[in-house]
């Protein structure tokens, strides 16, 4: 039993924080958000670069075949800096879907580009009509000769702007889920960015009867639903190790806060109203952080771990949204000021928390995983 | 990375099962009830556990050890907790006072002392808080002064379990007259038989003899039981008060509480004749239960871990402590809630509908005290772990 990072994660992650802190300020997070598409390609080249998106895939596929703890990582640090990645979308859902469904040569191809090439290949899931993620899609596939065309709209889909390749949750019309891999670049394809709490790039796409080939249906029914939900629980870990990055970022300036901030003339951090909250930041955060890599472990162990997943993203988000706002509460009114870096880590951290799984959603999984 | 329980640790769990399943009489069924056959019976298992080696598997084997790891000894830890800790008081001796004479004892103290922990022979209490000085330990008055080859104390120390029942106490006292605070402190063992000890049990809702008030009256205390450097006891104290916070697996008190509830409301309709396992709080409530005895039982192994690495941060048994105890308050909150008005019978009563809620419920609030309030533990985790100012 050993629960702490193996010296190769460990590595990777102060890798991660040296380069981030010699060039990656939280003005850089700014900058992204506030840009056009919020995609910051040359941060993402970094992280390529290093192989760090390619850590859960198989040598095979052209990744380290380190497994998804090495991501969740090398995902804390990102998160650290409220730096905005496709690694949960990219690395995170859809290199596991991908993993997932029945192998093709189109699989192998694009698992190969997300791998060796950087590719952002993202998930279009969510629907007007449905709640999240997991809801079945009505969008319906319409048969054509050489395959199926597709026309509808799917929302909060990250990194569209930049996606090589989207992957469309459907349905095929008699309830059977249908997961099709649409080109980026393919003609009827507009994406629209949201505005979002977290200022990370959440896009609404159209799809206008774009055409889909025989070969580029990744998985149908039984087998599309189960990679699905394999790459959802994927993204959850990842997010949830971007978030705990979050709650690190948060603690780290909500304590140089108290440490030099005086009032009544005193440091306000020899108050226990402030130093007690930011205990508990650290232990929650500290267990957030256990849960969350038992959670990877067991997903690199190839375990089921619908349980584990679940009730970790529920309490995480519980656990984040609390550390936000006490970050607010002790920094008093300069935190909510935009030169303060503090509201971009906690609107990232508020934003989590609904994504990938809500606290009602994944509490409800759980139970339904205890046999309850 | 490895999330695994070590095997040959886990094999040990299940003997130790199947041991408990056959020594555990009908009565038994958890060390803080009201009921005289219970101290007997725990010392009687001490001595079977001693037999079989793993009382103190953990500990080497020159003090009647077995050289086990910590990881075995977590597993008794849990076991026992699990089944309401039948091995009694001297759950302590194990934890942090026998760790203590091995760490600050003379190869002479070793011989004496640990023989008789390893032996399962021996209950030990602990005498620190005084009734001024509880939080503030440092403040405490107790004085230990020099009389003729020997200190003689004074003082009365307060909240001490078993002191009725113990054959040793381990005493923190002022040996410098002139001291105050951290400094002029030493760790004496004091002999429970010596003239001059009284004890006066403090009723409690907890249980009756679970609390007690001791007062030293000039009792005399050989210089060959002062335990590590004279004057310097605090660093002494807060070597056993870090272990300690990790002795007691309240994670594994939590999972008796989850795993009863989860069999309550799979069997139990609710007012409106739905199965409770339906409703969408209780449900919700089991669900947060499980992630929060995960949390806990992990914060718990990380301390093992990080020991092991040498990498154990001084705030680390502290978030164990903190978070483990809270979250067995509120796995016991979850479960009263769940039971409803029922709830508030003890499990005395044969109506009781889930027995036990309520008594966990009362004996997870001393977990928030004891080895250090958790409102402590948060000045060490900010203060010592996190810089903050004091």
């Amino acid at each position: 039993m050993d629960l702490l990072l193996d010296e190769r994660q460990a590595l990777a992650q102060s890798a991660t924080r040296q380069f981030l802190a010699a060039d990656f300020s939280f003005e850089r997070a700014r900058r992204a958000e506030e840009s056009l598409d919020g995609f910051d390609a040359e941060l993402w080249s970094r992280v390529t670069s290093e192989g760090w998106n390619a850590a859960s895939l198989a040598a095979a596929a052209g990744g380290s075949g380190r497994g998804l703890a090495d991501l969740c990582a090398v995902a804390e640090e990102l998160g650290r800096s409220a730096a905005s990645t496709p690694l949960v979308a990219s690395s995170g859902l859809a290199a596991t879907l991908l993993h997932s469904v029945p192998s093709s040569p189109l699989v192998d191809q694009l698992l190969t580009k997300l791998s060796t090439q950087g590719a952002v290949i993202t998930a279009a899931l969510v629907e007007e009509a449905g709640r999240d993620e997991r809801t079945p899609p009505k969008l319906v596939v319409n048969r054509t000769s050489g395959g199926i065309t597709v026309s509808g709209v799917k929302l909060l889909v990250p990194y569209a702007s930049a996606a090589d390749v989207f992957l469309v949750s459907l349905s095929d019309g008699q309830g059977e889920l249908v997961i099709g891999a649409v080109d980026g670049a393919a003609a009827g394809v507009t994406a629209m960015r949201h505005r979002t709490t977290g200022g990370d790039p959440l896009f609404r796409v159209q799809f206008d009867g774009v055409e889909v080939p025989e070969e580029r249906i990744l998985a149908r029914g039984a087998a599309a639903t189960a990679a699905l939900d394999a790459g959802l629980d994927a993204a959850a870990v990842v997010a949830m190790a971007e978030a705990i990055g979050y709650c690190e970022g948060i603690i780290d300036l909500t304590t140089e806060h108290a440490k030099s901030r005086e009032q009544f003339g005193r440091l306000i951090g020899s108050f226990q109203a402030v130093s007690h909250p930011l205990a508990d930041m650290r232990i929650r955060t500290d267990a957030c952080r256990l849960l969350m890599l038992e959670a990877a472990w067991l997903i690199d162990q190839g375990s089921l771990a619908t349980l584990e997943v679940a009730s970790a993203k529920a309490f995480t988000n519980e656990a984040v949204a609390r550390t936000a706002i006490d970050g607010h509460r002790l920094h008093g009114a300069i935190g909510y000021s935009n030169e303060c870096d503090l509201q971009l880590l906690t609107r990232r951290a508020r934003a989590f928390c609904l994504a990938y799984g809500g606290t009602d959603e994944q509490l409800e999984r759980a139970a339904t995983a205890l046999g309850l | 990375m490895n999330f695994e329980y070590p095997p040959a640790a886990e094999q040990f769990r299940s003997e130790l099962r199947q041991f408990l399943a056959e020594e555990l009489p009908e009565w038994w069924n958890r060390l803080f009830v009201d009921d005289e056959r219970i101290i007997p019976f725990t010392r009687q298992l001490c001595r079977k556990m001693a037999e079989r080696g793993w009382l103190t598997a953990a500990w080497p084997s020159e003090h009647g050890g077995a050289d086990a790891d910590e990881w075995m000894q977590m597993v008794v830890r849990e076991e026992m907790w699990a089944a309401g800790e039948p091995r009694g008081p001297q759950y302590m001796n194990l934890n942090y006072i026998g760790p203590m004479v091995m760490k600050f004892g003379t190869p002479e103290q070793q011989e004496r002392f640990l023989k008789p922990m390893a032996a399962g022979d021996v209950i030990w209490c602990q005498g620190f808080s005084e009734p001024g000085s509880g939080s503030d330990l440092a403040s405490l008055s107790t004085s230990a002064t020099d009389g003729d080859s020997c200190f003689v104390v004074n003082g009365r120390k307060i909240w001490i379990s078993y002191a009725t029942i113990a054959e040793w106490c381990l005493l923190l006292a002022r040996t410098d007259p002139d001291s105050s605070r951290y400094n002029g402190l030493s760790m004496l063992l004091v002999d429970m038989n010596s003239p001059g000890i009284d004890v006066r049990p403090i009723p409690s809702m907890v249980g009756p003899i679970e609390y007690n008030e001791i007062t030293f009256s000039d009792v005399e205390v050989p210089y060959d039981c002062l335990l590590g450097p004279r004057d310097a006891g605090w660093s002494v104290a807060m070597y056993g008060l870090t272990r300690e916070r990790i002795g007691i697996a309240f994670h594994a008190s939590l999972k008796t509480v989850f795993d009863s509830l989860l069999d309550y409301v799979r069997n139990t309709e609710d007012s409106t004749g739905r199965p409770l396992a339906e409703r969408p709080s209780v449900r919700a409530g089991l669900a947060r239960l499980h992630a929060h005895y995960r949390a806990a039982k992990l914060l718990g192994y990380r301390v093992i871990a990080a020991e092991e690495a040498g990498v154990m941060r001084e705030m680390d048994p502290a978030i164990y402590k903190v978070f483990a105890t809270e979250a067995y308050v509120f796995a016991s909150e979850v479960a009263l809630e769940s039971v409803g008005t029922k709830g508030q019978l003890t499990e005395e009563d044969p109506l009781a509908p889930a027995a036990g809620f309520f008594q966990h419920w009362l004996h997870s609030i001393p977990g928030l005290i004891g080895a250090g309030t958790n409102e402590i533990q948060r000045n060490i985790i900010s203060q010592r772990g996190m810089g903050l100012p004091r």
